[in-house]
């Protein structure tokens, strides 16, 4: 079983949520970022997502877009990425690490070695957020065989018959990105969620946590002293 | 209804004219100031701000670039250049043009013009891209003769990056002309022969702007006056009765100040 399979199958016996922060690789530089991820697991979280730094993050929004400028301004690659997760893998085998970015970097990197490369350093599974399921065809054999998870979006402007086609092709878990707009400006209400949630769960059985926005630096993340 | 116009500020500082009169409009003209604050950062915010008001917005793109089917639209309707461009020549020559030379940015002028002619495989068409400091300088916007194949902004084409497959700043004297990508179409016309793509450089377009406007009485903008640049150095190599068409895609008056600094004059 896969890590991430593994972690919500514990997570449904606890029945309790799965805490997933998101850290961007290299910000503001390759050691703190490390750092950071490493405190992780520790201070609560179950899944981890790492940000791969991108020049044009076209889906994120300042917060986000800021800290990819900033890594690689620290001089983030994936190679470097992809060795910082290898490096947290010596000491955590169970928490679940989860690449998320934008297809080019991969792309140039190669798929086929990309995916052997990341599944080698202990990467589980990747959002790649502008590569639609319709031009997946590229990643999904490689990803499969590494034995990675491909992670698809859904929003709530996704209608039902294009969700059933974007679940066909996830896999590890459901990234329900619950508002309208890029990442980091609001969360979903519970109104919003309580009519979004029943109409994902038809559509597939896989997990579906959500996304969420920390308005300030919540004490559960704060980087370690 | 509301327009919102999202503008690299590098942008909005040397296409002021075109900014002024766009909030003349009544259009509310949004500076960019992420990246190097050009055309790819103007894309990027637009694109965020859809996703978010997709609900009541309707994004247009300034040229055959974006997803689909933007670049496959944007070309449809400027084809009118090209439909337009075939119909004078008929009533003027009675044939098709030989050469049609337009410049590339995003490459909406070039696609609407090469368009219909497409399937005419007696007409070369040329697409000059912005040689900025030269091609080989690293400070181009020469996408197809010395990017390679990448995903940006929902479309594969050919795009200026580096190793790592991060998108680089493009540099072109043109705000027009300054982008890392190219409309995918172009992309395609250049893979299969069917088009072919040269440089013109920042210092050449300059010396175009001015010959053009001398000879023609015809200011025409930076963009266009990289397309000048390459008809003037192709076009003595041609036969007397060649016909070739430039396609002078906008006016320069936007483009004075820009022309009037570099030639050290101040307005
Ligand atoms: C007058 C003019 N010509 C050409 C261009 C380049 O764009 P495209 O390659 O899409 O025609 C621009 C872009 O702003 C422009 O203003």
């Amino acid at each position: 079983m896969s890590r991430i399979a593994a972690r919500f199958k514990a997570l449904a016996a606890e029945g309790r949520g799965a805490l997933i922060p998101y850290l961007e690789a290299y910000d503001p530089d390759r050691a703190t970022s490390l750092e950071l991820l490493r405190a992780m697991p520790a201070a609560g979280a179950d899944l981890i997502e790492v940000g791969m730094p991108f020049s044009d993050p076209s889906a994120d929004g300042p917060v986000i877009q800021a800290a990819a400028l900033r890594g690689l301004k620290a001089g983030a690659t994936l190679v470097g990425v992809l060795d910082m997760v290898a490096e947290f893998r010596k000491e955590d085998d169970a928490t679940p690490v989860i690449l998320m970015g934008y297809v080019n970097p991969v792309e140039s990197y190669g798929y086929e070695r990309f995916c052997k490369d990341a599944a080698a350093a202990g990467v589980d599974g990747l959002i790649l957020v502008d590569l639609p399921p319709e031009e997946g065809a590229v990643i999904a054999a490689p990803a499969q065989a590494a034995g990675l998870d491909i992670i698809r979006l859904v929003a709530p402007t996704t209608p039902d018959a294009r969700l059933s086609y974007v679940l066909a092709h996830a896999s590890g878990f459901v990234y329900y990105v619950s508002i309208v707009g890029i990442t980091g400006t609001r969360s979903a209400s519970a109104h919003d969620l309580a009519g979004a949630i029943p109409r994902i769960r038809a559509a597939t059985d896989l997990p579906l946590p959500l996304v969420l926005v920390c308005a300030r630096q919540s004490r559960l993340l704060r980087p370690p002293a | 209804m509301k327009c919102v116009i999202y503008m690299g500020a590098t942008d909005v500082e040397r296409q002021k004219p075109n900014v002024f009169r766009m909030r003349l409009l009544g259009a509310e003209v949004v500076p960019v100031t992420a990246g190097a604050g050009t055309l790819k950062d103007a894309m990027n915010e637009a694109m965020r701000d859809w996703v978010a008001n997709v609900a009541d917005t309707y994004m247009l793109i300034g040229t055959v670039a974006g997803p689909h089917p933007y670049p496959a639209m944007v070309r449809d309707f400027q084809s009118v250049i090209g439909e337009e461009t075939k119909a004078q020549m008929r009533a003027a020559e009675g044939r098709l043009p030989d050469v049609v030379v337009a410049a590339i940015g995003g490459g909406s002028n070039a696609m609407g013009i090469f368009y219909p002619f497409l399937d005419d495989v007696s007409v070369r068409l040329i697409g000059v891209e912005a040689a900025g400091h030269g091609l080989d300088s690293g400070k181009t916007a020469a996408s197809i003769e010395r990017g390679r194949p990448g995903v940006l902004h929902g479309n594969r084409t050919y795009l200026l990056q580096n190793a790592d497959g991060q998108i680089d700043e493009a540099h072109s004297i043109s705000a027009g002309l300054d982008y890392p990508g190219v409309g995918p179409e172009h992309s395609w016309l250049n893979d299969i022969g069917r088009a072919e793509y040269v440089g013109a450089t920042d210092t050449e377009a300059l010396d175009a702007f001015q010959l053009c406007t001398r000879l023609e009485g015809i200011i025409p903008a930076l963009e266009s006056a990289h397309a000048v640049a390459y008809a003037a150095k192709l076009a003595p190599t041609l036969s007397k009765d060649t016909l070739l068409v430039i396609n002078l895609s906008g006016r320069g008056d936007k483009d004075i100040f820009t022309v009037a600094e570099h030639l050290g004059v101040t307005l």
